[in-house]
Formats: C-alpha cells, structure tokens, sequence
C-alpha cells in the first residue's frame, strides 16, 4: 500500500498546521461608522438593509451616506450576502433603473473611506480591520 | 393640489382597432393628436412637480446643500433569428414589429435608456428616465418612462408623484434594463400582454422590518399611459385610470412579491358596431350578446413572485391571474421560472414560460342571411385567445464590468397567439419556432 506511506505522522502534522494556520488567517473586515453616529453596533441583517439601499438611515435615524471600498467589495458582499460582484451590480441595474435608489459611492482606497467615515456623521463604510484607529467605531466584523 | 388638477386636465378618449376586415365600419380617433397632449400634459405635470421639490426642499429642516445630481443609464444591443417564414417573432404586445422568419432581426431587444437622478436632501429627490426602443408605431420615438418626486421623511415611508411605473415586475420596476435580467428579455409569457405599465399618479410605500428582512405595502393610481400594437394598428386607452397595490418581503436571499393592478378604461367605443348590429338581429341569443358589450372594461394583473438568490444559485418564479374584461371577457394564467448557475463570469440558465388567455363561453349561431356578422363576430371573440409557450436555455458571460453577454435559444409553440404576429400584424396560429438571440446588455 504505498499510499499510506503519504500520511506518515509528519505528513498528517503538517495537514494540520497548514490547515489551522489556515484558519487563523481569516481575514477580517470591519463596518465602521463615526463615533458619534449613536451607533453602537449593527446586526448583520442591519448592514445588509443599508448597504443594498432597502434603508437610508442609520439606526440612530441619521440619514446614512454609504461607502463601497472599490478593492475589497467583492470580499465584502461574499461575507455579507454571499452573492458574486456580478449579481451585485445587476441588483443595482434594477434598483437605479427604476428610481429607487442609488447604490453606495465608490471610493478607490481604504483610507480614503477612513477619513470619510471620521469626518461625516451619517458615513458608514468598511475597511480590512488591522487598519481601523480611533477616528472610527467598528459596529460589525464579517470574516471572509 | 397643482398636480391634481394637471392630471385630471390630461386628455380622455379611447381609440381601439377591428380585425383588418372591418377595419372600414368602425371609427377610430385621431391617434397623433392625443398623444401630443398626452407628451404636454406630462411634461407640465414634470415641471409642476420639480417646481414643488426644488421650493420644497430649500424649505426642508435639512441642511441646505446644492443638489447631488447623478446620470446614467442602459442599454441593449440585441440580435435575433429564426426560420419560420410569415412569423414576427415580439417579446411584447406594445412592438410593432420584431423578428420576422428567416431574417436576421436587430429590433426586438435593443433599446437605450438615460437617467438624470437629483437627490435635494434626504427627503426630497426626483428622477428623470427615457427610454428608447421599438414602439406600438414602429419608430423609435423615446419614452418618459420615469418623472417622479420622492419624499421620504423616513425608511418607513415614500411617497412619489409623477410619471411612475405599475409595480408588477419581480426585477425591478422596469421591463427595459436587459443588465437587471438574468436572461435576454423579461418573461414574454408574463409581461409581454401587459406593456401600459406606466402612469402618471402618485404611489405611496410603506416599509417595517419583519423577521430578518424588510416587509414593504405600496399602493399607487393614476391616469393609464401605454399602448399596444394589435392587427396591425396601435391601440390606446388615454382615458384610462390604473390602480394598484404591492405586498413584498426581502432579505438577503429571498423577495416574496404579490402584485395587483388594474387598468379601467371608460370609453372604449371599439366593439359598439358590433353591438349595435347584433342588437338589430331578431335572435334573443344575438341580444344577449349585445347587452354583454360595453364601453367600460378592465385589465387585471395578480401575480405571485419570488426570487432566490444564494451563492452561485438564482431560481426566479412568477404566476399571474390576468384578465380582460372587454367582451367576450378573456382570462388566463401566465406563468414563468428561470434559474441560473454562476460559474464565475460565467451563468448557464433556463428559462421556461407560458401563457394561456381564453374567451368565456360565448357561443352563438346567427341565421344565414347574417354570414357577414357572424365572421366579424367569432373573429372578435378570438381576437386576443392566446396559447404560447416557450422552453429556452443560454448563458450570460458578464466579461467586463458593467457589461454582459447573453446567447439564448429558445423553443417556442403556439397554438394562438397576439404576441407573435404576421407580417401584417395579425395574431399567429399554430406557430413553431426556434428563435436565436444574442445581445450585449450594459450599463453607465
């Protein structure tokens, strides 16, 4: 049987190394909003109706300026909805075509939503979570 | 106050069309005229409206701020083929024209349409939309498809007046945007019958959250605008009033929508020969039938919808309860499902509709010397019998962003049918086809 000599205890160690370090390697990103939005955290489902436009304000009831940061969006609605940037941008081809709404501003950078979101009260956005600091509140995680 | 009193000012009367063989005997009503007014008439009730919003909105408690103004828009550049000689293959009763047999046909899908969007503060907003694409007069004159003020003081409440469309669609308000779709076109089994889904009103909307989705009720009326092309004329209803309501839920997966509209037209004078010549026969069962014609009737839509979208998987279905209670009263089902599988740029699906759309029981035998009445009469009672279906299979490549590709075939058969036509614009008889369709959706 010279396939069992392929899982010698070495070889299932590092399967399992390589699978938990794996894990660990999850990585995070954070919806943030400003400190003084009144928001403390949001559900999932909360984030979800704000940032598919079904609600325009924050659960403070400050109307909400949503930001999509263009580099992580697909990560983003994957973690969020588990839908594909391509059914994305055709869900929003229904809701701006027929007046509803319009989808959220599309910012190049992570920086760039960082400094939106601390100096607009309403803003909310999202950005990997090893780059939140203080000018900002993290009211959700999502792992992707 | 200001935009009540421009909408009852709009135009009213009717204008309806015969079979070609009678075209002579009845009247029909200066098409051209009435639909100038109706172009002024909306676009007063445009200006009325984006007078109010702008005052408005410098009055409102929110911070004054210059409007944020958005443009975009869509588009369709479609191509379609199929062998089936003295068949126009439409993908609705509102084109005059489309694929005709064994011709490469470029009408059917294509279309563009521009968006202007104004958002004055968070309450007020409006939005401005036209459409261009194949008409019920065979040009490609635009359309105001959407004109409509928005206030929305909070999540839970919207209110809209202006030029707006009848909420029926699972996909978005619109039949035009192909991006939105997941196959090349609408539904035609569905949609196709009910193409005066526009109106000029006001809708009301309200939301609450239920569960882990969001529960929406949206009510809405207003003056019909919309037309049709039916034996070889283009018929309107001007006088028309539509009013409608909406129940949906939706979370991230699922949207469940129950839609109602109903479309009263008041003058319609189309069938009023025939009533009076039936009422001349002294034949008790020839009266009845006449006492059965009137002027007024309805168009009905209830449909039952859901969406389910979950990683790669969409499945999409809708049944709907349409009627037409025009003489000799015509009801039916029309019913559709498309599901697809994304496989990265890449989604396979299938669609699969059907309609069925028969008179009531309306028989009659009218006595020899009445052989010319009774050919107009059972071709009015089988005016608009329709029995299509269509099985179909493609794949949408959405290759860059904002952009798709879609290759489609379809099979369709019909017995009967008003949606596919003849080359002079009558409905089709036992038609069979396979029709070939490419189109290259985007939007910007």
């Amino acid at each position: 049987m010279p396939l069992m000599h392929l899982f010698t205890r070495r070889t299932l160690l590092t399967l399992v190394l390589a699978f938990v370090s794996g894990w660990a390697r999850a990585e995070t990103l954070a919806v943030i909003v400003h400190p003084s939005s009144g928001v403390d955290s949001l559900s999932r489902e909360e984030a979800s109706h704000l940032f598919l436009g079904r609600i325009k304000h924050l659960p403070s009831g400050t109307p909400a300026v949503v930001l999509d940061t263009k580099s992580l969006r697909a990560d983003f609605y994957r973690a969020l909805v588990n839908r594909e940037m391509n059914e994305i941008s055709a869900y929003w081809a229904r809701l701006k075509f027929s007046g509803r709404t319009q989808p959220p501003e599309q910012i190049d950078d992570a920086e760039s939503v960082l400094r939106r979101v601390a100096a607009e009260r309403g803003t909310i956005g999202y950005v990997d979570a090893a780059r939140v600091d203080k000018r900002v509140r993290v009211v959700l995680l999502l792992e992707y | 106050m200001q935009a009540a009193i421009l909408i009852e000012s709009a135009d009213d009367g009717l204008k309806s069309v015969a079979p070609d063989s009678v075209n002579s005997e009845w009247e029909f009503s200066d098409p051209r005229g009435r639909r100038v007014n109706a172009i002024v008439t909306s676009t007063r009730l445009l200006i009325a409206l984006l007078a109010i919003s702008a005052s408005s909105g410098a009055l409102a408690d929110d911070p004054a701020t210059e409007p944020l103004w958005h443009f975009g828009g869509f588009g369709t550049l479609g191509a379609g083929y199929h062998s089936q000689e003295d068949v126009v293959y439409r993908r609705d009763l509102e084109q005059a024209g489309g694929i005709e047999g064994d011709k490469l046909g470029f009408r059917l899908d294509t279309r563009i349409g521009l968006q202007a969007n104004a958002s004055f503060n968070p309450r007020w907003s409006t939005t401005i939309q036209a459409v261009s694409r194949l008409n019920s007069e065979g040009n490609w004159a635009p359309i105001l498809s959407w004109g409509f003020v928005r206030y929305a003081p909070t999540d839970w409440l919207e209110l809209r007046a202006g030029r707006l469309g009848a909420d029926i669609y699972l996909e978005g308000d619109s039949r035009h945007v192909g991006y939105a779709y997941t196959a090349a076109r609408p539904p035609t089994e569905v949609y196709g019958v009910v193409t005066q889904d526009r109106f000029d009103g006001a809708d009301l909307t309200l939301r609450t959250p239920i569960g882990d989705g969001l529960g929406s009720v949206k009510v809405y009326g207003g003056q019909s605008r919309g037309d049709f092309y039916l034996y070889g004329q283009r018929v309107t209803q001007d006088d028309a009033t539509t009013v409608g309501a909406t129940i949906e839920w939706a979370n991230d997966t699922l949207t469940l929508k129950a839609a109602w509209a109903d479309i009263h037209a008041r003058g319609d004078r189309s069938l009023v020969e025939l009533r009076d010549a039936l009422a001349s026969v002294p034949l008790a069962q020839a009266q009845l039938r006449a006492s059965q014609i009137q002027t007024s009737h309805h168009i009905t839509f209830a449909g039952l919808s859901a969406r389910y979208e979950n990683g790669p998987w969409s499945l999409q279905g809708i049944l709907a309860r349409e009627t037409f209670s025009q003489f000799p009263r015509y009801s039916g089902w029309g019913s559709s499902v498309v599901a697809g599988y994304r496989i990265g740029a890449w989604k396979p699906y299938l669609t699969w509709g059907r309609i069925s759309f028969e008179p009531d029981d309306s028989a009659l035998t009218l006595p020899a010397p009445a052989a010319a009445l009774q050919v107009v009469y059972d071709r009015v009672v089988d005016r608009l019998t329709m029995n299509q279906r269509t099985f179909g299979a493609g794949v949408r490549y959405d290759f860059a962003t904002d952009y798709a590709l879609k290759v489609q075939i379809e099979k369709i058969n019909a017995s009967s049918s008003s949606i596919l036509i003849t080359p002079s614009g009558l409905p089709v008889r036992d038609a069979s086809l396979t029709l070939f369709t490419v189109v290259l959706d985007f939007v910007f």
